[in-house]
Formats: C-alpha cells, sequence, structure tokens
C-alpha cells in the first residue's frame, strides 16, 4: 500500500481506520486494484513513473462526515484530493495533483435537492452528473432545459469549479457564469453559504441573487483548493418553442475581420446568443507544404497570398454557423437582420437552415445527432478518440477581433509546423461572452514515446499563449504549474495572494495540494 | 437503490487492513452543522427514455440490464438508423468503435453478445480498454458489476 508523502505508516493507517468509523469500511478503498481506479484514464504519463496516482479514498454521503474526514485529516496531515465525479478526463480526470493524495470521492453525495420550475432552478450536490438532472427534469415532464458538456456523465458542481462550458445560449453555456449560491466547508471544517444563503430562511431567494453583501467568495473555489463545495444552485433555461440555424460563408482570407466584428456584436446585443464557431475550410486537414511555406514568412502569409491558396482549392475561406432558439417569428427577425448586416460583405453567402420544434419526443431524443445543443447529455463526444489514448486539452483565450485570431491561428500552426504535430485546434469557439476560445485537443496514444511528444507540445502551448497574452482558461492537473506560471504580472502577486489565502484558510494543506499551481507553505519549497 | 455489498476477498481483505490500524482518534473541534435530509440516492447516466418492464426472470440479471441503461448505455446502446437533426459527433462511441474493431464478426452492440466472458468484463469495466475509461467501484459497485455479468453472460 502507497503512503502519502511525508506521512507514517502509522498515522496513514490511524487515518483510514478513522475513515472507515466515519463513512462505513466499504466506502474506504486502499486495496491496489480499487485504488486503481483513481488513476487518470487520459493520463499524458499513461504507465509511466511520473503518472500521478493516489494512496487511497475516501467517498462521503454528507457534510457532516466530510467535517469528520477533515478533521482526521488536520490531525494527521493527510493530503486529500476531492473530486466530484472524476469524470475531468482530458483535464486529469479522477487522479490527483499532489501524487499520493487521499481521494475524497464526493460522487455518493448525488442529491438532486431542488428543480423549480417557476424560478428556473436546480440545486445539487457534487455527485449529481447532467444525465442525473437531465432525467429528474425529463421524468417529471419540467419544461426546463440543462446546459451540459459534451461529455454528460461529469457533475454540474464539478465542471461549474473548473469553469467548463456547453451548447446552449448563454449566460446558460458559462457554467461558472451561471451559477447562483454556493455552499463550502472549509478546511477547518466550518460550513459556508454564499450569496443570499448566509441569510438563515432566505428559501430560494438564494438562487435568485448571486451577490448578497460584501465580498463575493465564490471565486474563491473554483479552479483552486480553498474549500469543499458541496451544493449550488444554477440557472436553467425555461425550454424554447423552436430552434434554427443560418450559415454563412465568406470568400477571403480578411473577410474574418468584418465577420468577427458584426456577430460579436450582434451578440453583444443579444440577437445572436448561440455557440458558433469560425471555421475555415482552407486551414482544414494537415498542414501540407504550400500551407507549411506561407506560415514560415515573417507575416505567417499575406491575405493576397492566402487568398490565392484558397482559389486554388478552389474553397471560400470562412464558414460559420448560427443557431436561434425562441418561437419561430422572432429567429426568422434575427436571421433576417444577421443577414442584412453581413451584406456589405463582398461575394458572402447564406443559407438558411432547417426548424426543430420542442419539446423533443423520446424517439427524436434517441437519434439526435448534436444532442448537447439541445441540453441533452450524451457520450458522443468519445467517438472523436476512437482507438486513441484520449486526450489533452490546452485551451487558450483570443480575443473577439478578427486580427487577433488570425494571428493567434498562424502562432499556432507555426507551433504545429516545428513540432511536427498533426494540428488539432479549433479556430474560434464563442464558448464565452467576450473571448474565444481556440481549442487544442492533443491526442494521447499507448505509445510513451508519443506521448512525451504531446507533453512537451502541450508545454509549448502554454508557453506560447502566456508570451502573447492568450491565457489557458483550464489546465491539465499535471501542468497547473505551468498554466499559472503565465499569470505572473507583478512578479506573480496573483500567485502570493492565492498562497496567502491557502496559508490563512488551509493551514494545514489538507486540501487538493497544488491545484492551479496553489501549494501549502510546507510543499511550496522551490515552487513559490 | 443500491444492493447491499458482499463479502468479496477483495473487501475482505480491506477490511482486514483497517481492522489492524486500530487506532484511536481524539476529537479535533470541528463546526457541525446538520445537513439536508437524505433524499433518493437514484443517479442514471442514460440520457435515454427507461424502457418498458424487463422480460428477465432473474433478479440478478434483471438489476444487471438496469445497470447497463444507466452506466453503459450511452456509449454502448445501439446505433440509430436515422439520425435526427444536426450531427456533430456519431452517437454510441462504444458500439461504433466495437464495429469498426470486429468488422461484423460479432455484433457491435454489446447486449447481442453471446461470447462475452464474466472476468472480461470485469476487466474492462474496472481497467478501462484504450479509450474507455476505468469505472470506480463510487460509479459501480461490485455487486453492480456482478448483476452486470450475469446479464450479459445469461443463457439465451
Amino acid at each position: 500500500m502507497a503512503l502519502p508523502p511525508g506521512v507514517g505508516q502509522a498515522d496513514f493507517d490511524a487515518a483510514l481506520t478513522a475513515f472507515a468509523d466515519i463513512v462505513g469500511s466499504d466506502w474506504v478503498f486502499s486495496d491496489e486494484a480499487s485504488v486503481a481506479t483513481y488513476r487518470d484514464a487520459y493520463s499524458p504519463s499513461r504507465g509511466e513513473g511520473d503518472e500521478k496516482v493516489a494512496s487511497a479514498a475516501v467517498s462521503p454521503t454528507t457534510v457532516e462526515q466530510i467535517q469528520q474526514i477533515l478533521a482526521v485529516a488536520n490531525r494527521y496531515s493527510i493530503p486529500l484530493y476531492t473530486i466530484s465525479t472524476g469524470r475531468n478526463l482530458a483535464y486529469g480526470g479522477s487522479a490527483p495533483v499532489y501524487s499520493g493524495s487521499v481521494v475524497l470521492d464526493l460522487k455518493r453525495m448525488n442529491r438532486i435537492l431542488e428543480v423549480n420550475e417557476d424560478m428556473a432552478f436546480a440545486v445539487v450536490e457534487p455527485g449529481v452528473s447532467y444525465f442525473d438532472l437531465y432525467r429528474h427534469i425529463r421524468e417529471r415532464g419540467m419544461k426546463l432545459w440543462i446546459d451540459c458538456p459534451d461529455p454528460g456523465w461529469g457533475s454540474l458542481i464539478g465542471n461549474a469549479l473548473d469553469r467548463g462550458a456547453g451548447r446552449t445560449p448563454m449566460p446558460y453555456r458559462d457554467h461558472f457564469g451561471a451559477h447562483c449560491g454556493m455552499e463550502v466547508v472549509l478546511a477547518n471544517g466550518d460550513l459556508v453559504r454564499t450569496g443570499l444563503g448566509a441569510i438563515p430562511n432566505s428559501g430560494a431567494n438564494w438562487q435568485a441573487f448571486p451577490y448578497g453583501a460584501g465580498p463575493l467568495a465564490d471565486g474563491l473555489f473554483a479552479q483552486s483548493n480553498l474549500g469543499i463545495v458541496t451544493k449550488m444552485g444554477f440557472w436553467l433555461l425555461p425550454e424554447p418553442d423552436a430552434t434554427m440555424t443560418g450559415t454563412i460563408r465568406a470568400q477571403r482570407h480578411d473577410d474574418i475581420i468584418p465577420l468577427v466584428r458584426t456577430i460579436t456584436h450582434l451578440q453583444y446585443q443579444g440577437i445572436v446568443n448561440c455557440l458558433y464557431s469560425f471555421n475555415s475550410p482552407v486551414f482544414e486537414g494537415a498542414i501540407n507544404e504550400r500551407m507549411a511555406a506561407l506560415l514560415d514568412r515573417p507575416n505567417g502569409g499575406s491575405a493576397a497570398e492566402w487568398d490565392a491558396y484558397a482559389s486554388s482549392l478552389g474553397r471560400n475561406f470562412w464558414q460559420t454557423t448560427l443557431r436561434f432558439y425562441g418561437p419561430l417569428n422572432v429567429m426568422q427577425a434575427q436571421w433576417a437582420y444577421v443577414k442584412e448586416r453581413l451584406a456589405a460583405i463582398d461575394g458572402i453567402e447564406f443559407a438558411d437552415g432547417d426548424v426543430m420544434e420542442f419539446p423533443l419526443t423520446d424517439d427524436q431524443i434517441s437519434r439526435l445527432g448534436d444532442p448537447a445543443s439541445f441540453g441533452v447529455p450524451s457520450l458522443s463526444v468519445f467517438s472523436s478518440q476512437a482507438g486513441s489514448g484520449g486526450h489533452i486539452d490546452a485551451s487558450p483565450m483570443v480575443p473577439h477581433s478578427g486580427e487577433a485570431v488570425l494571428k493567434a491561428h498562424k502562432v499556432y500552426m507555426r507551433e504545429y509546423v516545428a513540432a511536427d504535430m498533426p494540428p488539432s485546434l479549433g479556430f474560434a469557439m464563442s464558448y464565452h461572452q467576450r473571448a474565444f476560445i481556440m481549442f487544442h485537443g492533443i491526442v494521447l496514444t499507448l505509445d510513451p514515446a508519443e506521448n512525451a511528444k504531446a507533453r512537451a507540445f502541450y508545454k509549448r502551448l502554454v508557453e506560447v499563449s502566456g508570451e502573447n497574452g492568450w491565457g489557458i482558461y483550464r489546465a491539465h492537473a499535471a501542468y497547473m504549474d505551468e498554466v499559472m506560471a503565465t499569470y505572473s504580472f507583478n512578479d506573480g502577486a496573483l500567485g502570493r495572494l492565492n498562497n496567502t489565502l491557502k496559508d490563512a484558510l488551509d493551514p494545514n494543506g489538507i486540501l487538493s495540494a497544488g491545484r492551479y499551481g496553489i501549494w501549502p507553505k510546507h510543499l511550496r519549497g522551490s515552487r513559490a | 437503490m443500491r444492493l447491499s455489498r458482499g463479502n468479496t476477498p477483495r473487501a475482505s481483505w480491506r477490511r482486514l487492513i483497517l481492522a489492524c490500524a486500530a487506532l484511536a482518534i481524539s476529537a479535533v473541534p470541528v463546526v457541525v452543522t446538520q445537513a439536508d435530509p437524505a433524499a433518493t440516492a437514484d443517479t442514471a447516466w442514460s440520457a435515454l427514455p427507461a424502457t418498458g418492464a424487463s422480460t428477465l426472470r432473474n433478479p440478478l440479471e434483471r438489476r444487471g440490464q438496469e445497470v447497463f441503461g444507466q452506466r453503459c448505455a450511452a456509449c454502448h446502446g445501439p446505433i440509430p438508423t436515422e439520425i435526427y437533426g444536426p450531427t456533430f459527433l456519431p452517437p454510441m462511441p462504444g458500439t461504433q468503435a466495437l464495429a469498426a474493431r470486429y468488422r461484423g464478426e460479432l455484433p457491435a452492440a454489446l447486449e447481442e453478445r453471446t461470447d462475452l466472458a464474466a472476468v472480461y468484463i470485469q476487466t474492462v469495466v474496472r481497467n478501462g480498454y484504450v479509450s474507455m475509461p476505468f469505472f470506480r467501484p463510487t460509479e459501480l459497485s461490485d455487486e453492480d458489476l456482478d448483476a452486470l455479468v450475469a446479464y450479459l453472460t445469461r443463457e439465451r
């Protein structure tokens, strides 16, 4: 049996016995086979010496049990690592950042505490998955949508705390942004409710107004290790009448500049509120010699040179599909206005898409090809990794500007060429309100040599993103220090603030050491 | 509802380790607040509507059928013959992957297979296979895994 670093056998045994007294011996896992199920299924170091592994796991079902576990962990200085459903694949899964930690597995805290159809919100525990909440709502015939990330087996709370996103309209697809109210157990066992939840008997008002009064504490508990979130409220979208799409095609390289400006401004006005991405039929696929030669020029290839290349392929340069949600006449007016605003771009083409009406029947749901766009969870995204060892995601945020996305795309494409990696980047997706995600899904294999290359490339993408001010929005557990190192203004003032908070809130450093680069004092050492 | 946990050799071994490590713990001051009363512990991963009443007579196989519906069907269910609406990625990645591997020599949908061995199912569930992640005991208990095995290996 592995021991957490710095913990003696007697103390570890005593802690596990105490954990078993709290949750029952069936829910403390220290045998090799069970502990192995807490590995990262898509570890970039799969089967290698530096793969992150747990020493044991404990799975409570109540807040009181968490408080008792924390008392034991504080007493014996046991490093804990909290997971919700443990399905944060591509970002570290259920494996700890600090190898040898005891995983605090909250999967069994799976109660849906409230779904309020009138006020359109839900309150859930960390073990509740998107599938769970979806089924709960569907079985009761409630006219509400959830917003789910592509894999539906993850936790609403876990995903929101890692600031994940889905595919329905804003604000719902920004999962942290659409939360309202948290309950948190601090490292000393104290139980805190944020926002109006701090007012006794605030009832449903907890999920109506996120701020309450005073400092907004919620942000401290996302992408961090300053507490254990045990409840969260989420705003839900009342089911729209229908949806329809419109596709836009632009011909030339520089058309992306007015396209981005116009569509983002329509987004800021509330006329466009779907998830959209700008795709390029010219850039897609492998990088051939002609593309590599253009990218190799000091300016990454001029607009005229790229236009000539696109013409030789007979392809238009840009394409995006907008989706509208609402009554048919409103959607048609929105789409007509989008066309009117873009009409000045020479050669622009529009194609009307199909209309889909809600609610969907059971049969339609079972045959959906893009379920997440309609708030239906699935696991279809795993079709994209058949036969691979999964992927790791490095996704920088790029501003809403055509010039910026063109520059970022060329910078990243050059990196793919230099590293001899197959390009795996999406151009620009509108997951968030005011910046695009440029998604890099770096494919892993079962070959350690290939994975070493993927790891080096991930680190390079982090570095390049930092150099250009395109922050990585979400870090893989194996590279959180590297990502946080790019947030280095004023000689790392943000890291110093995080450390100050860590020392105040978790003086023994028992909670999720290393998460988002925040290490307890005794492990900081050369990392500080 | 979760079935009670059986006395598997692994579970016994774990209890033995815990029993040997019997050091008393003195209380550390902690603020304790009453959490909300427990509600249903039902969990499900399948987005598909619940199917009709099972025709299986063996309760273990019936439970296994439920477990398959909740934990496996979202990847290993039948591939729809006609997609509704736009396609982002093909549905049922598990069934798609097995179709690509067996090329018609074996059924791609696991529920149609009659050649699956218990140890193979147990190994894949707990260790994963290629891009299929493994499942922890908190997600799929040893008892539910036994039920799943009984369902997929039943006499047909």
